[in-house]
């Protein structure tokens, strides 16, 4: 025989056992029904063909049921069906009729992170695999990840919880639920105990927020968040925080993804937050994800309890500055609520007192706040929430004084000013990898100004009369949709898609009048209203492009329209990080833009924050975002350093000052100097800016202490239309240094003593020092520069004492403290006085927050 | 946030607290002051002068020594100024209505000073005024103004209300101020049509609404322009502002009504002559002045008008009001205007 004969034989009988073995594989097998174990399926292929089974019992999903199509298959297709349904890997041999069967090289898993006490779900729970962190928890406490099928062991890790080692099996195929059970201790450790866990999102930790406290005495969310590295107060008095040289109107703050606009009340007394109705917050400063938009600054991402599944919990806190209640719980099986409460009593305290030492008849200042949330779980995958915030300050004041002639003044100041918003939200898990998250809502923001006076005094010896009336008023409303999808996909990383929309409704008004309304009703108003749509379609990826680096992008398309003028952005966003043991090292970029435009009334009187929205004469305010970031942790010790740049453009100021209203009233008598909000629009410079910082930051653990200190550098200047020549001059908000230092002492599981210290430089603003002769012979005062001068620094030390008791029942919790122990008078405003003993101007400073006292007692039951 | 900070104030009241503190202007650099307002009524006069710090209290020092050039764009003619040695610069020629000059001041060691400006066209203005009764039965007096706008200039307008005090008029003494421009009586019970608005008029009674108790004017007035001006009349307003820039052509109206109990304070329009006898005499109970002015004098006059106003505030709490400056490389004010008087009876 040839060898051509023989190859020939080969391949003849090759086509023949290929001619069989297809004959075998596209045999019908009869099937008792359509569901079947993979052992039962393994037992009906060995019974009807002549193929046997290899595998190792302790890796096959054999109890797995699988839906088969029909009762009658081919063993192609129940082989394809085991395969896909149990995610093995099956090979076939035709010579020796086995079929091999083997696991997987990775797998793919997915499940929910819950509280295990109240069921909560856990936003932002970090997951790791082999000591790296490989992806977080969405905003329902999700998260699905590809694992290697030799290490299936992953460990969860959140802030305030005991972490969790789980061995994942490859072969579950419904999403998990994974538990962490929460410290309840009150002195959480702050640093994660493990070196591998650095810090790589945002999300505060709400257990620390025990540390931080308000001017008011209690735990206060912002409070916590001023005191990150990068954060500025900007000085004494002052609402809300501004961020690497941003101003407070340009922190996107979101409450259950409703849009919030005022984030503290009277100067900073206290943040609208109460840490008892908050599941998460997320704080982001840089590297600004696609999904968020709208603000040039910081993203303050705060989400509410859903409710303990459970039990109920409860909470009553007194203290100086008020009661606040909480309680949160099931009702039914399904369904939980959430509800808090906060009244102030400060008016009530102090009131009498003050009218007592002066002429004020009336004075009350308070401010409250309401939360509830209810959420009902149609499936475990599956839940819908209604969520509701009611907020609002007042601050009154009337004062009148007159003598026996009938001369003398009547002043009445009315402000008010609030948010509220409610939203229904539903989640739902579609399937193991996409992910749905939608809402609606209608957020709104009222303020609103009353002032009147009314002057009688004599004129030549006639009683002659001056009054004056002003009400500002600014109306915001927005209706909002949202649409989110997560997808997880284990090649291309975990993706975002989402649509926002907003339908904004803004009506600043500012109106004045001679004729004095002493505490009447608001006249009926004319006012021009804005009404805009904002569309948001964004995207955003991340994905490991190797083992030690991550790439995380996006991009936000923003289209905002008005009846006169469209506006597209594109906006991207994206994050490289690289991680290498205890290291970590981001460079981010964002381009954000801004649609609504905060005018503040820069003088002294009553004040008017307008916020107007963007029109087709002032266009939206842009900005770029650079950042490098740096990470260091090691045992109980991280470190930070960050470097950052930033651009600002189309900002807008009014043109001078005086455009806007003041009337002001110093020793009786009124000053009014111009009202004239007419057209906003053409009264207003556009300009642009940039800032430029670094950021430090160390953590501790030593013994008992808990140490934490912040440094910052940050400049921020502006370029307003031609003030200084269109040089360069601080933005208002401008402090060079701030510093914040704090020391914990844990005396016990239970007690504990914090010192907090802040130092901040202080703010930059316009002096009057030069002189210059006026047309009429007269010399006038004009400043050498914009914002030429600082007010001294600001500083104020804090000591805080925690004691915790362990009742029956319950908890209760003590909290005493001295704010501003060493009595430091920082100024809250300075002015310029000519009229002094040496005969040379002097700068008088106005402090008002002394040494003060704070108490708070709370009990947790 | 603004809002806030007035929460605060009301803090205030219960435990503030002021401290004084000594501060210091670091490496003060005099700048040159221009100041020149221009009409036709007067010859160029233009002043300089540097700053001084806050703490300085000599006078202002003087600039004798600049080279003063004037240029009319309008025909490109050029002229110097001469020195008066107080600061003073002047020539006996009088600008000319609707002509655009320019400025330029050199002085050694220093950059050049440069302005432009140009001096409005005379005023068409009709002004009516009708005696009104309220819905309480008191007379009040309402004042229409209604002005032609010239379609090739920007419009920016200043008016002022002023008493008349009858010590001071006469005929041959009518309106000292005014003397020079022309004047129209206007009756004070005139019953006309009410002024109309098309141009796209600023709304009656929109600006410089009086309805009520006006507090005394002396602030700012236009007396203060003029330096030849011995007439110091009482204002009864601030002077009141309005630009119709969009407007190129068609009238501009506005309107003001006088309260019965201001004319009431300031009836003694009469004059008691030497028997003790009151002389019905007629004489005019208000003067009604108008100005056009240049853009940049409008923005100056504003804000001058603002900071004296304000004069007393100037701290961290509030932006101080910046006076407008039209000077390149320098500070002050290089404007004109056009202004017309009106008695009202």
């Amino acid at each position: 025989m040839s060898i051509r004969c023989i190859i020939l034989s080969i391949l003849l009988s090759s086509c023949i056992n290929l001619q069989l073995d297809s004959q075998q594989t596209n045999s019908i097998l009869d099937l008792p029904n359509s569901s079947l174990t993979v052992s039962e399926l393994l037992l009906i292929i060995e019974s009807q063909t002549d193929y046997n089974f290899s595998y190792n019992p302790q890796q096959i999903p054999l109890n797995k049921k699988l839906k088969i199509a029909g009762t009658q298959n081919s063993l192609k297709d129940i082989i394809a069906s085991i395969e896909e349904q149990s995610n093995v890997s099956i090979d076939i041999n035709e010579i020796l009729k086995r079929i091999v069967i083997l696991p997987p090289a990775t797998f793919n898993i997915s499940a929910f992170v819950l509280d295990s006490i109240s069921g909560e779900c856990l936003i932002g729970a970090m997951i790791l695999a082999d000591h790296k962190f490989i992806a977080s928890t969405n905003n329902n406490g999700y998260f699905n990840v590809n694992l290697d099928y030799n290490k299936p062991l992953i460990t969860i890790y959140n802030i305030g919880y005991n972490q969790r080692v789980y061995v994942a099996n490859p072969y579950e195929s419904d999403s998990l639920i994974i538990t962490l059970i929460p410290k309840l201790d009150l002195n959480i450790i702050i640093t994660p105990e493990k070196d591998h866990l650095i810090n790589t999102n945002e999300y505060i930790d709400l257990g620390n927020i025990n540390n931080h406290f308000g001017t008011a005495g209690t735990n206060d969310l912002v409070q916590q968040i001023k005191f990150s590295p990068g954060v500025s107060s900007g000085a004494e008095g002052q609402n809300g925080f501004n961020v690497r040289g941003g101003g407070p109107h340009q922190n996107l703050i979101l409450i259950d993804d409703m849009p919030i606009y005022e984030s503290s009340h009277l100067g900073g007394l206290s943040s609208i937050f109460l840490p008892s109705s908050i599941k998460s917050t997320r704080f982001i400063k840089s590297a600004f994800p696609a999904r968020y938009g709208g603000r040039l600054s910081s993203v303050l991402d705060v989400r509410l309890k859903d409710g303990n599944k459970n039990n109920y919990s409860r909470e009553l806190s007194l203290g100086l500055e008020g009661i606040t209640g909480h309680i949160d719980g099931p009702i039914g099986t399904n369904t939980s609520v959430n509800l808090n409460l906060r009244a102030s009593w400060f008016s009530a305290i102090a009131s009498p007192f003050v009218k007592a030492i002066t002429n004020v008849q009336d004075l009350s200042f308070r401010y409250n706040d309401s939360y509830s949330k209810i959420t009902h779980w149609f499936t475990n995958t599956s839940k819908l929430s209604l969520s509701a915030y009611w907020g609002d300050d007042l601050v009154k004041t009337a004062r009148s004084e007159f003598d026996d002639d009938n001369i003398g003044f009547q002043d009445y100041n009315r402000i008010s000013w609030g948010n509220r918003f409610i939203s229904l939200k539903w989640d739902k898990l579609l399937n193991e990898k996409w992910h749905l998250q939608t809402n609606i809502g209608r957020s709104d923001y009222n303020y609103r100004s009353r002032g009147s006076f009314n002057r009688s005094y004599l004129d030549m010896d006639t009683i002659a009369f001056n009054a004056f009336d002003i009400l500002s008023i600014s109306e915001l409303r927005n209706y909002v949709a949202n649409v989110e999808l997560d997808y997880y996909s284990p090649n291309t990383g975990q993706y975002k898609f989402g649509i926002n929309y907003t339908n904004h409704s803004n009506s600043p008004t500012i109106i004045e009048s001679r004729t004095f309304v002493n505490e009447a009703e608001d006249p009926v108003i004319t006012d021009t209203s804005y009404v805009a749509d904002e569309l948001a379609l964004f995207v955003q990826n991340k994905f490991p492009l190797s083992s030690k680096v991550n790439f995380t992008t996006g991009i936000r398309g923003s289209l905002y329209t008005t009846n006169e003028s469209n506006y597209f952005f594109l906006e991207p966003r994206l994050l490289l990080s690289y991680e290498h043991e205890n290291h970590q090292l981001n460079f981010s970029y964002s381009r954000v833009s801004q649609f609504i435009h905060l005018l503040s009334n820069p003088g002294l009187g009553l004040p008017s924050d307008l916020w107007v929205p963007s029109t087709s004469n002032v266009p939206p305010e842009i900005s770029n975002i650079f950042s490098i970031d740096y990470y260091r942790k090691k045992q109980n010790r991280s470190f930070g350093l960050s470097l950052w740049y930033k651009t600002f453009d189309n900002i807008i100021e009014y043109s001078n000052p005086s455009i806007i209203i003041y009337s002001l009233i110093i020793n009786n008598e009124l000053y009014q100097v111009e009202v004239d909000n007419s057209s906003w629009e053409s009264r207003i410079s556009f300009g642009k800016g940039h800032a430029f910082g670094f950021e430090s930051f160390a953590q501790g653990t030593i013994g008992s202490f808990d140490l934490n200190v912040n440094y910052a550098y940050t400049r921020t200047l502006r370029v307003i239309g031609s003030i200084d020549g269109g040089s360069a001059f601080p933005y208002k908000f401008d402090s060079p240094h701030n510093i914040s230092a704090q020391i914990k002492y844990r005396v016990n599981n239970h007690n504990s003593l914090v010192l907090n210290w802040q130092f901040a430089s202080g703010t930059a603003y316009t002096l009057l020092d030069t002189q210059r002769l006026g047309t009429d012979g007269e010399p006038v005062l004009i400043p050498s520069s914009r914002n030429n001068f600082r007010l001294p620094d600001f500083h104020h030390l804090d000591i805080h004492y925690r004691l915790e008791k362990k009742l029956k029942g319950g908890r209760l919790i003590y909290d005493i403290g001295i704010y501003n122990i060493y009595n430091r008078l920082n100024a809250f405003y300075e002015y310029l006085s000519q009229d002094t003993p040496q005969g040379s101007p002097e700068l008088i400073k106005v402090s008002i927050y002394p040494i003060l006292p704070q108490f708070n007692i709370s009990y947790i039951w | 946030m603004q809002k806030a900070l007035f929460g605060i104030l009301t803090l205030i009241l219960i435990y503030s607290c002021e401290d004084r503190r000594e501060f210091e202007v670091n490496d003060f650099e005099k700048e040159i002051v221009l100041n020149a307002i221009i009409s036709t009524d007067s010859i160029w006069n233009i002043n300089l002068s540097y700053t001084k710090s806050i703490f300085d209290d000599t006078d202002f020092e003087q600039i004798n020594n600049a080279s003063v050039k004037i240029k009319d764009l309008s025909n490109g003619q050029s002229f110097f100024l001469d020195t008066k040695k107080t600061g003073n610069y002047t020539r006996d020629l009088n600008p000319v209505e609707g002509h655009e000059y320019e400025i330029n001041v050199n002085i050694p060691s220093r950059q050049e000073i440069h302005a432009i400006t140009y001096v409005p066209s005379v005023l068409e203005v009709d002004v009516v005024s009708n005696l009104v009764i309220d819905e309480n039965g008191n007379e009040n007096i309402e004042i229409g103004l209604e002005i032609t706008d010239n379609p090739n200039e920007e419009n920016y307008y200043v008016w002022e209300l002023l008493e008349v005090d009858p010590k001071y008029f006469n005929e041959t003494k009518a309106a000292p101020i005014s003397t020079k421009y022309e004047e129209e009586p206007v009756d004070n019970v005139t019953p006309e049509d009410p002024i109309d608005t098309d141009g796209g008029g600023i709304n009656p009674g929109n600006i410089g609404n009086t309805n009520g108790t006006l507090t005394a004017g002396d602030i700012f007035s236009f007396n203060t322009l003029q330096d030849d001006s011995e007439y110091q009349s009482k204002s009864l307003n601030d002077p009141s502002f309005f630009s119709e820039s969009d407007v190129k052509a068609g009238k501009i109206a506005n309107k003001l009504i006088l309260a019965s109990s201001l004319i009431s304070s300031i009836n003694d329009n009469y004059v008691i002559n030497e028997s003790g006898t009151i002389e019905e005499e007629r004489v005019p109970l208000f003067e009604l002045k108008i100005m056009a002015v240049s853009s940049d004098l409008y923005d100056y006059l504003r804000t001058y008008q603002q900071y004296k106003r304000s004069e007393i505030i100037n701290s961290s709490f509030a932006d101080p009001i910046i006076i407008h400056s039209n000077i390149r490389n320098g500070l002050g004010i290089f404007g004109g205007y056009n202004l017309k008087s009106f008695y009202i009876y």
